[in-house]
């Protein structure tokens, strides 16, 4: 039993080291920073700001598996945001309502990049890069008609940004949890997820084993849609607004989030969990040394420092090991 | 190892790279057209000389960033810490010419110098390092980012207290926005320049030829022996010369540059978008400059265009991005099509010629 724990912690190395710096940052801040954790409540309220990102990162990671990268997903969630609030603002429709249809039409600009990506068969990096920049500009113009900024919604919507569940939880934070659980499994447990690896790893030996390629990568990029679609409602509902490009400071986050989070940049293998786990790492890391009175900018600089001093350990780790297991091999 | 065996390598690149010189005076005259109807109709302003010099100097820098850009894909990379590069070139200049009064030829040298060393951390990060370009210049897009910032918020690294450049001395201002023929300031000249002198370099010179093959075919790169990761670094550095000498000609025409300059335009992105659209592909190896810089001055012209006919100046992206997705698109489909037909052709002569003996040398045509 014990040695099947082990094996399992060693399978998941990336994800347990994830959890051993997310433990290491919060002991460090609390003990360095006085009020960092007053109470379980502030614990948590750190988080908020952090989950548009998190859900962004797990769609983006959902293609990066696929072996696609989704860079619209900013402005996917910008038009998320806006469709909301223009429905709700000029046409008075009900918050909810609206809710659901931004929701749809986030996932009818995702099934777009699909089509783009598999009918038209434009490199993904290409295609998403071409719908990030008309994505945002169909974004600023549906706001643009409306002539004024969109604000005032109902309590019950700003419940969804600022909402605290059994008294301490965020509901944002309860939100991207269930889904960044369903999104794990879903990528680990079903035939999905099976397939979404494989056209990843190896396209060629996806198609032969008769895996319908296209609408994998329709269906792939439909999701990613849907999640930034739920981050955009998110982010407006809890900044109370819907203003021009309100998404578009998510995308390089979250790429940093899904990356450090151990998915691989081509394609085939990476954990959802990790991208999660990723993700709060490096939201606490930015939260602390706010507190600590640091310019954000240079928390920027910290955080690509971070990103890169990883990046390289984990390649550079692989190619040690496989440079060792090469001399072995001609010792003997 | 002959640089005519190079040349042979490269060649699948220079043959495809015929039907891109059409692209090339494509976008140009519909950028021209698009310009002249814009100007007829609108606003007579632009027609003058004065307009139009003041139109090619906006695309000067666009055009600088894009040909760096270019540059890195065309050797199987990627670049995306162009835009805080640039802002470091405009920050860097303005606060040596507002402080330290230097001449403008030090304050350029001084520029591309800075852009050497950022090049060569992104070229460290990607062929020592070996983090994949994405994500080494999406860190150092931020990274240098903050170190902008910090830059710029210093009293002790700058000599002044303001945070940011509000205006540089007349004779920088009076360089850079005073023709020195009709038409060809001289942003617009250095962009020329840089244009050409990069193509030259790319298509004449044993170095040129190596991006391609190292893009193209990085396999034949490596069993030529070409040194891959002296290429890739050199790219790198290119590129960083290139978007801060952008920096330095924005700063010295608009007299203007803060932490957001470059970054706020995201002309990280653009540049890529300018360069894919002007035929350069994404997997490199195959693409030219002049592509890039015809299609960076027609996006220019696009922006100029919305700014003019009073639509929101988002709209540039939105164009742009279809552009991209038309042009990617046509390329993917007009390749296939030629490949398609070069492969019934061999097949028709295969047909007709008789079977080789066996043991025979199979022609790989």
């Amino acid at each position: 039993m014990r040695s099947r724990i082990l094996i399992e912690v060693w399978r998941h190395g990336w994800e347990v080291a994830l959890a051993a710096i997310l433990l290491a940052e919060l002991v460090i801040f609390s003990v360095v920073v006085p009020d960092f954790f007053t109470s379980v409540s502030d614990t948590i309220r750190t988080t908020e700001q952090v989950v548009p990102i998190g859900l962004v990162a797990i769609g983006l990671s959902i293609t990066l598996l696929s072996g696609g990268i989704d860079l619209s997903i900013g402005s996917v969630a910008s038009a998320s945001a806006a469709v909301m609030g223009i429905l709700w603002a000029s046409a008075g429709l009900n918050i909810w309502l609206a809710v659901v249809i931004a929701l749809i039409a986030s996932a009818g600009l995702g099934a777009a990049n699909g089509v783009v990506v598999s009918y038209m068969r434009i490199t993904p990096f290409v295609a998403t890069l071409g719908t990030l920049f008309l994505y945002d500009s169909v974004a600023t113009a549906i706001l643009d008609s409306r002539g004024k900024p969109v604000y005032g919604f109902p309590q019950s919507f700003g419940f969804l940004g600022t909402g605290k569940v059994i008294g301490f939880l965020p509901l944002q934070l309860l939100v991207a949890a269930v889904i960044c659980v369903a999104a794990a499994v879903l990528s680990t447990h079903t035939i999905f997820g099976r397939q979404l690896r494989m056209i990843g790893y190896s396209p060629a030996a996806a198609r032969f084993s008769g895996v319908e390629i296209r609408r994998m990568q329709i269906s792939v990029y439909t999701l990613s849609g849907l999640l930034s679609g739920v981050a955009g409602v998110v982010l407006a509902a809890y900044f109370g607004t819907t203003r021009a490009g309100i998404g578009a400071p998510v995308l390089l986050p979250a790429v940093t989030a899904a990356v450090l989070g151990g998915v691989s940049i081509s394609g085939g293998s990476g954990s959802i969990v990790g991208v999660g786990l990723a993700t709060l790492v490096v939201g606490y890391l930015q939260q602390g040394l706010l507190v600590n009175g640091i310019e954000p900018l240079t928390i920027q600089l910290v955080v690509a420092g971070l990103l890169v001093a990883l990046m390289g350990f984990r390649i550079n780790k692989d190619r040690v090991r496989l440079r060792g297991g090469l001399k072995l091999l001609r010792s003997k | 190892m002959s640089s005519r065996r190079i040349a042979s390598i490269a060649a699948p690149s220079a043959e495809a790279r015929s039907p891109a010189f059409l692209r090339e005076i494509f976008l140009l005259i519909i950028a021209v057209l698009a310009y002249l109807i814009a100007g007829l109709a609108v606003q007579r302003a632009l027609l003058t000389s004065q307009g139009i010099e003041a139109s090619l100097q906006e695309a000067a820098v666009l055009v600088l960033v894009t040909v760096g850009q270019s540059i890195v894909i065309l050797g199987r990379g990627l670049d995306l810490s162009v835009a805080p590069i640039m802002g470091f070139g405009a920050a860097v200049t303005g606060t040596v010419a507002n402080v330290h009064h230097l001449p403008i030829i030090l304050s350029a040298l001084l520029a591309i110098g800075l852009g050497i060393v950022f090049g060569a951390v992104n070229g460290v990060l990607v062929v020592v390092a070996r983090i994949p370009p994405i994500i080494a210049t999406l860190s150092t897009l931020s990274a240098y980012g903050g170190l902008l910032f910090i830059y710029l918020l210093s009293p002790a690294l700058r000599g002044t207290g303001d945070n940011q450049i509000n205006s540089v001395p007349d004779n920088y201002y009076g360089f850079a926005n005073h023709a020195l023929v009709p038409l060809l300031r001289p942003p617009i000249l250095i962009a020329l320049v840089a244009v050409i002198l990069v193509h030259l370099v790319l298509v004449l010179t044993k170095f040129g030829r190596s991006v391609y093959v190292v893009g193209g075919n990085p396999e034949a790169a490596r069993t030529e022996g070409l040194r891959i990761g002296w290429i890739r670094f050199a790219t790198y550095i290119a590129a960083g010369v290139l978007a801060s000498l952008a920096g330095f000609v924005w700063v010295t025409y608009t007299g203007f540059a803060d932490a957001n300059t470059g970054t706020g335009t995201s002309i990280e992105l653009l540049s890529v978008a300018a360069a894919l659209v002007g035929g350069v592909t994404i997997a490199g190896g195959r693409g030219t400059v002049l592509g890039a810089a015809a299609a960076s001055v027609f996006i220019t012209v696009v922006g100029t265009l919305v700014v003019v006919a009073n639509v929101e100046p988002i709209w540039q992206a939105g164009v742009a991005g279809i552009l991209l997705l038309l042009a990617v698109w046509a390329d993917t489909e007009l390749r296939e099509r030629r490949i398609r037909r070069r492969l019934a052709l061999q097949q028709e002569a295969a047909e007709h010629v008789a079977p080789p003996a066996t043991g025979g040398v199979r022609s790989d045509a």
